[in-house]
This record gives structure tokens, sequence and C-alpha cells, in this order.
């Protein structure tokens, strides 16, 4: 780990202990200490109103904040921030959040939209034009609230007779796409990190027939499965860092893809054996284990599903042919 | 079309050096006639093969220019070997030897044995087989029975090894005996390299459910051994096979065995969609492009020096997994009641038995990972 890096997860550490669990449907009150510490600007240069700093910065702190199972609107702002920055568009928001319109959705109604009541500025790609900003405090836009399993605000927009106004510079919906999509394979990514060591921690430390657990052969395959699954999740992300920072020239969405559907399906495997390896005592409310694992299943399928990236990459493999897979595989590692 | 990769003193760039190997299959497939197979490390033998390859510099590429190498990284031989696994190609005569032997052999060998092997495995004339497992060791690799007894000059090794791969055409061994009788299995090990010409060795071969012949059984019949044979230093065989296993499991053919069936299947998009198997297709091409980044991970902390331990191990165990899926996928695809034997479907199925099983069981990996993990 670089000395920048090891800087920026100690932030996330000294935020994570005085961090309370939020009740289901609040916005954490560590987000007042990420803004302070303006981590949500990583990623957008300090002359544009951001912190400076890469989106492999950004990844880093997300995938800390998944660490130590704290969801705040991170991926959302940080994101929506950096389309505003490339937008030329002067607007300054204190929570701005941007949404990818799903085509099936009626028009005007937005499901499922992460700290949407917590929002002042909605910024909505649909399948066609440029994306459009709405502010919230619009009288016309009506808010249903909801939460995810992990007890995050997943809340329904209806955006009514809203009109907004078009942010004709901003970057292309597949670039958001991209972003998101790296960003939350990093929080999986941190998640798992977390659910691993504190099981790894449970069974070295937790005595049951006259030893430790990890002495039982099915309880250590079990911790050696889980730690494979983390270190295939690590290297599809740092991947995807890397084509994202154009280091390599390889296509950008591809390989966010692959680090999406393999964080994704590591996070099945990581709360199958985290419960498994907590026994009964991982399924209470005071072991804390949940705060994890519900974040886990909640951020799997978080903005674009697993199945839906995986459809993507499968399409797009047939379409093109071996010859061309190989090729782009083989473009960067 | 001529396609060179070696030229004097100059060194290609990895991106350089896997176009023309790229290239080179190409044209090796008519030349040499062979059709892309899977597992084609272990299965598909061609030493003419490996001679070209050996004109072109591609075996023990890594290896210092005294002894035929190329000096090249570990990143670059990376790029070479997987794009032959991708074409299915040939290279079983050599690859124990580049992949493992040649480096345990460079690592701790003496200087005399240095230059009177590595030579002959870069020019592809000496090919190996892999003299660990014991009939009544199984899996248990240090509990090895076969003994090398102190003779003038030398030792003279009696005992019986098995899955010996390829011993019916190798030129020499890599034998792992025991030189001292010790309460501890792990101490007096020693490795050694013998000539299989040597009176004394019976080679049996072992026929596979596929009804190839790969694997023998090859008997030690007190065979002779020169001093200079051994490798390394006596009786600390254990530490340093250790060392050569994490070459054996942190490669590409981990992953790419099944590959060729894999580029098969891509070409059926009419299939695939009539199935719907898309996702299918999506979750083996993302795990494809991490494996692969996994492995150039390992290849990377082998030039720096770094332990590759619990990273080759994960490669091996997930890269298996993978090798099956696609096999799994392929039965919807291109399977069906009347798959033959030696299609590219049956041909591949066939050969998944051993996947797992050779350079270390799952559950031995899983047991090596889990004991780093105690320890941190």
């Amino acid at each position: 780990m670089s000395d920048e890096t090891a800087a920026l997860r100690e932030l996330v550490t000294d935020l994570a202990a005085n961090h309370e669990a939020p009740q289901a449907g609040d916005l954490p009150e560590a987000w007042a200490n990420v803004t302070e510490l303006g981590l949500h600007g990583i990623g957008v240069a300090e002359e544009a109103g951001g912190s400076g700093g890469t989106l492999a910065h950004l990844a880093v702190i997300v995938d800390a904040l998944g660490e130590v199972a704290i969801g705040v609107p991170i991926i959302e702002v940080a994101t929506a921030r950096w389309v505003l920055a490339h937008s030329d568009s002067g607007i300054d928001a204190q929570l701005p959040i941007v949404v990818l319109a799903d085509e099936a959705e009626p028009s005007g109604v937005l499901t499922g939209v992460p700290w949407g009541r917590s929002a002042d500025l909605l910024i909505v790609y649909t399948t066609s034009g440029p994306p459009r900003a709405y502010w919230m405090s619009d009288p016309s836009i009506t808010v249903t609230t909801g939460v995810n399993l992990a007890g995050e605000q997943s809340d329904s927009i209806d955006l009514g007779a809203a009109t907004g106004h078009d942010l004709p510079w901003a970057p292309t919906a597949s670039e958001v796409r991209a972003r998101l999509g790296l960003l939350w394979a990093s929080a999986l990514t941190g998640a798992m990190r977390g659910a691993y060591t504190k099981s790894r921690d449970h069974v070295r430390t937790r005595e049951q027939f006259g030893a430790p657990l990890i002495k039982i052969p099915a309880v250590a395959s079990a911790v050696a499965t889980f730690r494979t699954h983390l270190l295939l999740a690590e290297a599809a992300v740092a991947r995807a860092v890397e084509t994202l920072a154009g280091e390599k020239g390889s296509d950008v969405l591809d390989s966010v893809a692959s680090a999406r559907i393999v964080a994704a399906a590591g996070a099945t495997e990581a709360t199958r054996l985290a419960h498994q390896l907590h026994g009964a005592m991982g399924v209470t409310h005071e072991d804390g284990l949940y705060r994890l694992t519900t974040r886990l299943w909640a951020w799997q399928d978080a903005e674009t599903s697993e199945r839906d990236w995986a459809i993507h990459l499968g399409d797009k493999a047939i379409e093109r042919g071996e010859d061309a897979v190989w090729s782009e595989l083989t473009h960067a590692f | 079309m001529t396609v060179e990769t070696q030229s004097s003193g100059t060194r290609l760039s990895t991106g350089e050096l896997r176009d023309r190997v790229r290239d080179l299959v190409v044209l090796w497939r008519d030349r040499f006639d062979f059709e892309p197979v899977s597992d084609s490390w272990l299965r598909s033998y061609d030493p003419a093969f490996t001679k070209a390859l050996a004109e072109r510099g591609l075996i023990g590429m890594t290896w210092p220019r005294q002894y035929g190498g190329g000096e090249y990284r570990n990143v670059d031989r990376l790029a070479v070997t997987e794009e032959l696994l991708r074409a299915g190609a040939p290279v079983s005569a050599h690859w124990i030897a580049d992949r493992q032997i040649g480096p345990a052999i460079l690592r701790h060998g003496s200087p005399e044995l240095r230059e009177s092997i590595l030579p002959g495995i870069t020019r592809g004339d000496y090919l190996f087989c892999l003299g660990l497992s014991e009939p009544e060791a199984g899996s248990d690799l240090a509990a090895a029975r076969t003994f090398a007894q102190r003779v003038d000059g030398g030792w003279t090794i009696t005992g019986r090894k098995i899955w010996t791969s390829g011993a019916h055409f190798a030129t020499h061994c890599y034998v792992l005996a025991r030189t001292e009788k010790s309460d501890k299995k792990h101490v007096g090990l020693s490795e050694f390299v013998v000539d299989m010409t040597t009176p004394g060795i019976d080679v049996t071969p072992i026929v596979d459910l596929a009804g190839e012949h790969h694997f023998n059984e090859t008997a030690f019949d007190d065979v002779f051994v020169p001093e200079g044979n051994l490798i390394g230093v006596e009786g600390r065989g254990w530490s340093q096979v250790i060392e050569q296993l994490s070459f054996e499991r942190g490669g590409p053919e981990r992953v790419l065995s099944t590959y060729p069936l894999l580029a098969r299947m891509l070409e059926r998009s009419d299939r695939i969609r009539e199935l719907g198997l898309q996702r299918e297709i999506g979750v083996l091409v993302a795990r494809l492009a991490t494996l692969r980044r996994l492995c150039w991970d390992v290849a990377q902390r082998m030039d720096s020096g770094e332990s590759t331990v619990v990273e080759a191990a994960t490669l091996k165990m997930l890269g298996n997994t993978f090798e099956r899926d696609v096999v799994a996928v392929a039965r919807d695809v291109l399977g069906g009641p009347g798959s033959a034997p030696d299609s590219y479907y049956g041909q591949a199925l066939l050969a998944t038995p051993g996947f797992s099983l050779r350079g270390g069981a799952a559950d031995v990996l899983l047991s090596i990972i889990a004991k780093q993990e105690a320890k941190l």
C-alpha cells in the first residue's frame, strides 16, 4: 500500500471511530464528517470546486467506508459533482445526486433512488438527449420514501411537471455508468474485506471443542475460500481503476463490468461464508455483522444489477467474436 | 511472412512478443498440423513444435543469456505462454522444464549443473518429466519413500514415482528423493536431475479415462546419479520444492486449459442467443479478465522477488473452477447426447477431473492459504 493510500484510509478509520449506526432511513452523522473533510469532492479539480485527487483516490475512500460498513451518499454525490464540474453549468449544490433512468420506467417516476429525499439537486440521464438537472425544492416533485436492504434511503421520485434544465456539455451516460460501476465495485470489495477480517478474527479467538474454531479443517477451508474471493475482487477493481485512469487504453465500460460482476458475485459468497463462520452469533443485532452483510446484499445490485452488467458483457462478446474478445482482454492486464 | 522473436541484443516489448507469437501460431497451425485442444500443455506433444519455439528463443525466456535464455521478465513470458495456450498449441514436450525445473536449477543448482542442463532445455533438446508423487504417498509429497543411497561419485536411486506425465518421451526426470532416514518427513529430502537413459529406469504407461496415454508410473532400480546432478543442498529438498510449486501453480495454464473450448463457443452467437445464455457468457468473460489480472500480479511479484504463495494458490483454485465452468456452459452450447470423445466439448470434459488434482488438490491449496491467514 502506498503512503498516499494509507493516509486516505486512515482518514476513514478516524471517522469510523465515532460513527454510530443510524436508524433506518436516516442520513448518517458520518456524512457531515465526510463533507467537512471534502472526501465527496475527490476526483474533481480544486479549481472546479472539488478537493483534487483522482478517481483512484476516491475508490480508496469508498472501499474504506465499505470496509467499516458506513453507508453515505458519497458515490452519488462525488459522481454528480464530477458531472457538474464537466458540464460548465455553474450549478453549486450541497447534495447533488445522479440517476441513470431505466427506459422501462414510466416517464417521470424514478424508483429506488438512493438518498433521494436528502438530495437538493437531481441529475437525470435518460436514454436520449442530454441529462437534465432538477432542484428538489421544485414544488411539483413528490418523494415517496423507502429503504434498501441495509436500511439506507431508497426513494421513489415523481418528477411531475418539473421542468429542470438541460446540461448539454455533461459527460455521456456511459461515462457516468462506468464511474458509478467502478465505485460500487470498490464499495463491495471494501465491505467484503470488512466481513472477511471480522470472520477470520472471530474464528481465531472463539474457542469451541477446546480450541479456536480455525483449528477445525472445515472452518479453515471456509476462511481460505473467503480469502480467494476477496483477492479476486481486489484484482478486478485494481484492473478497472487502471483502465479508467486511461493507463492502458482498453474498453472502460467492459473493464468496469468485469469488476462489478466479480465483486457482486464475490458478495454472494462473502455473505454466505461470513454468516457460516460466525454461527448463530452472526445473526444477532448485537454482533453487528449484519451491518456488513446487509450492505453487501443491498449493494451487489446497486445502480445497474449484476445481471444487467453480465448481459452487457455477454452480448458484446458474442457480437464481436473470440478474436475481438481476446484482443480486448490482452490489451491490458 | 517471416516472424522473428530474437535478434542480436534487442529485446522486444511485451506487446511485440505477444503479437509475434500470435502471428506464429497462425502460421504454425498449418506447418505442424495441429488442432487447438483443451489442456494442450499436458495433452498435446510435438517435439518439432518445441524445437521451433526454441529456435525463436521462446523457451527459458527469463533465464540468463549464457544459458540460451533471453533475460526477459516473467510478465513477458506470461504474454507468450498465454498466446500459446489460447491457440491450444502442442506445448507439452517442454512445459515442465520451462515452467519449473529450469527455474529450480537456476535458483539452486550448481554452476556446473546449470551449464550442463539449461542450454539443452533452451535448445528444445532436453525434455523433463516430474518425479514427485509416489504410489504410496498420493498428495502428501513429503511422504516420499524413494531413496537415494550415497555411493562413490554420487547416489543410486530406488523407488517408484507416479503420474509422471511424459516420462515416455522425456530425456530427463526431476526426482524428489530421501537422502536421510528421519522421523520428520520434511527433513532429509533432496532433489535430483536423472538422465532417462541411465540403466534401471522402467516406464509403465497409465492410460487415462479418455483412452489417452500421458501419465506413467516410473520405477527406479539402483539408478546411478552422479554427484553433480543434485539440485541445491542435500537434505534441503523440501524448502526448495515448495518454491518450485509456486512456479507450478501461478501460471496461466491454471486458467486457460479450456480456453479453446470457450473460443469455439464465442463463435456460436446464434446458439447462445437462442438459449438466452448471454449472462453466463458475460460472467465467464468477467472472471477470465480478472483471473488474467491475477496471473499478471503473480508474474510481477515474481519479477520483484516477492512471495506468491497465497496469490498462486488462489489463482489455481479459482482458475480451475473457471475452467470447469467453461465446460459446464459449453455443455448447453456445444454438447448434447451425441457428443463424441474427440469433439471440442467431449475432449475438454474428459480432461476436467485432473484439473483440481494436479499441482495440488483443492483442499491442499485451501490449507496453504488458511495457514498463511492464521498467522496474520
